[in-house]
């Protein structure tokens, strides 16, 4: 089964059935991503969208090696470029991250060393790529600032992170994820931390990265305007789970899961005089004590009681639309 | 039309810098001169990049900062300098991070009466528990949670013993400073429902504070826009939304993102240079490069 029916081609990235769990203090596992599964397509971006606590950053920490201690994968697997990223060594990790994945994290601050000017950042990751020379990897870095749009590159080269706005630092950090060539963006939260004017041209500089070098973005974001404009595909998660997915046109305009129904409709408008945003009820659950059944089955409008004693398992809906719920067919948008 | 309820007339308010080259303390216009009013009743949304000084605005009226120079006035009265005990009631405030704006050893009762203890004629001594189960209703938060602490609580929930409390003194204007932000979009659309229902049952005036165009278009009456310090554009939302004139408003409206069911990606211009300068940035920009 593959959302990706446009392309032939093999995905970058295909995570199956990934299981996660962590051990809580009395020794029971908690399970955090229950059989969470999604490709991304080579030079497409995948938008991974949910609330606090859904699992999307725990799925992008797993697809990193990155998971925190006492949290590991229990089953199912990461394929990225043929290769089995589950069950690899630390040694053997190290060689994906940075080179085939790159990361852009939400805060720009976080991901710069704030003692080396951001030029020696960027060209560092270059040498350790392919053992560029000192000269090589500084012009490396002014041409690679140049082409995420930072105006004057190489007086910025020389800047400390803290002297750069918040939206030249993140350019600043998408060119750090380039210098190490990757074939795969993991981007989680770009441009959350930044200020509206700032988003849409950082947005529009992943887009624009994908389409020239080809390279796959897997977005994290709880925003839905964000995958509007950004992702081809879009993976919908809740409580561990990916509810849904889908081409994202389709699955906005007709989502498939009464989840993604009410996520479209609390989302307020700014450029048309729209209806009140309708909230969806309640909060979501906690990992452990997930309600019975449908883990959205209390929030839910079209619950019924097949709801509340049957999880629903993932099916595929209509060609590239798979909705785990029993109702698929009865959501309204 | 009578007076307005707030009335802040050319209003500064300005912070020294750390000291910078030359040992010379550079001062920071956070807000330069402005005018606004709310009515009785009446919400107006305040919206604003970070840096552009609505937050010190906000917190100058409510008195957290002095103001150098300007008048606030409320219901009449000046209150640049200083609130009567009696007037600082009438004006109370939601955070917007519910975590960190509620103290974490008090209990949700007991952070929902803590006011009545400046203020014992409000509610008689008796009636303390009856209405704070009364105020937690209203919010839509079980009365059963008053012994739990805010830790025990999700963000939305805390939000609304936020918004408890503030409307446990009886105010006649809230100010919320991006009270949504930290909150989940499902969450957050409780709490703007939420807000537009008090506003309703208690003639509520709002200043509404936030970054997000959408958030502020859901409840305002009036909008003004404010960058580096001043406002740049006042006038009905709906006007304002349709029809901005001032470049900015036009470039935040431009630039805001929608769900656009309708977008192929890529849906943006390519636009390479940061344009819009910021506070930060116009620092890093006057210092020679080379």
């Amino acid at each position: 089964m593959t959302t990706t029916d446009a392309t032939s081609t093999a995905p970058v990235l295909s995570v199956r059935d990934l299981v996660v769990e962590a051990r809580r203090p009395d020794g029971a596992p908690l399970r955090i991503l229950d059989g969470v599964g999604f490709d991304v397509a080579a030079g497409q971006t995948l938008g991974v969208v949910g609330e606090s606590g859904s699992g999307k950053t725990m799925t992008a920490t797993a697809v990193l090696g990155l998971l925190p201690p006492g949290v590991s994968v229990t089953s199912g697997g990461i394929r990225f470029a043929d290769r089995e990223l589950v069950g690899l060594r630390e040694s053997q990790r190290r060689e994906f991250r940075g080179k085939g994945i790159a990361m852009v994290f939400q805060d720009p601050l976080a991901a710069l060393n704030p003692v080396q000017p951001v030029g020696r950042q960027i060209g560092e990751i270059a040498r350790r790529r392919d053992g560029m020379s000192r000269a090589a990897a500084g012009r490396l870095a002014v041409d690679l600032l140049e082409r995420v749009g930072v105006p004057d590159p190489a007086g910025r080269a020389r800047a400390y992170p803290h002297q750069l706005s918040g939206g030249l630092r993140q350019r600043a950090v998408i060119a750090m994820a380039l210098a190490g060539q990757p074939r795969l963006i993991l981007a989680d939260e770009p441009t959350t931390a930044l200020d509206v004017s700032v988003q849409g041209r950082i947005l529009a500089l992943l887009t624009k990265i994908q389409a020239e070098d080809g390279v796959s973005v897997l977005l994290i974001s709880h925003d839905l305007r964000v995958m509007s404009h950004t992702a081809q595909h879009v993976a919908v998660m809740y409580a561990g789970k990916v509810v849904e997915r889908g081409p994202t046109r389709e699955l906005l305009h007709a989502p498939r899961h009464p989840y993604t129904a009410a996520l479209v409709r609390s989302v307020p408008a700014v450029h048309s005089r729209s209806a009140p945003v309708a909230p969806i009820p309640g909060n979501p659950p906690r990992l452990a004590a997930l309600p019975s059944g449908c883990r959205f089955h209390p929030r839910c409008p079209l619950a019924v009681e097949r709801c509340r004693v049957e999880e629903p398992v993932a099916r595929e809906v209509e060609p590239g639309r798979v909705a785990a719920c029993h109702r698929a067919e009865e959501v309204l948008p | 039309m009578t007076e307005p309820l707030l009335s802040v007339r050319e209003v500064w308010t300005t912070f020294k810098a750390p000291r910078g080259k030359g040992g010379r303390r550079q001062e920071i216009q956070a807000v330069a001169g402005v005018d606004l009013t709310v009515a009785e009743g009446e919400t107006v949304g305040l919206v604003g990049e970070s840096g552009s000084g609505k937050s010190t605005l906000a917190r100058t009226i409510v008195g957290l900062e002095r103001a150098r120079s300007g008048t606030v006035t409320f219901a009449g009265t000046d209150v640049t300098t200083g609130w009567s005990r009696r007037l600082r009631r009438d004006v109370q405030m939601v955070f917007q991070d519910p975590r960190s704006s509620l103290n974490p050893r008090m209990t949700v009762r007991d952070i929902v009466a803590e006011g009545w203890r400046a203020h014992p004629g409000l509610v008689r001594p008796g009636g303390h528990d009856a209405e704070v189960a009364h105020l937690l209703e209203q919010v839509g938060v079980d009365p059963a949670l008053a012994g739990r602490r805010p830790a025990e609580l999700s963000g939305g929930q805390c939000q609304r013993v936020a918004i408890a409390r503030a409307l446990a003194l009886r105010p006649r204007l809230l100010v919320c400073d991006e009270a949504v932000s930290a909150l989940d979009v499902s969450v957050q659309a409780q709490i703007l429902a939420l807000l537009a229902r008090l506003r309703e049952e208690l003639g509520l005036a709002m200043l509404f504070i936030s970054h997000d165009l959408g958030v502020v278009r859901q409840l305002s009456d009036r909008v003004a826009v404010m960058y580096l310090g001043k406002i740049v554009e006042t006038g009905p939302a709906e006007q304002l939304y349709s029809s901005p004139e001032h470049p900015y408003t036009q470039t935040l409206l431009a630039s805001a993102l929608e769900l656009d069911p309708d977008a192929t990606p890529p849906a943006f211009a390519a636009e390479p240079l940061e344009t819009t300068p910021s506070r930060s940035e116009d620092r890093t920009d006057a210092a020679p490069s080379a």
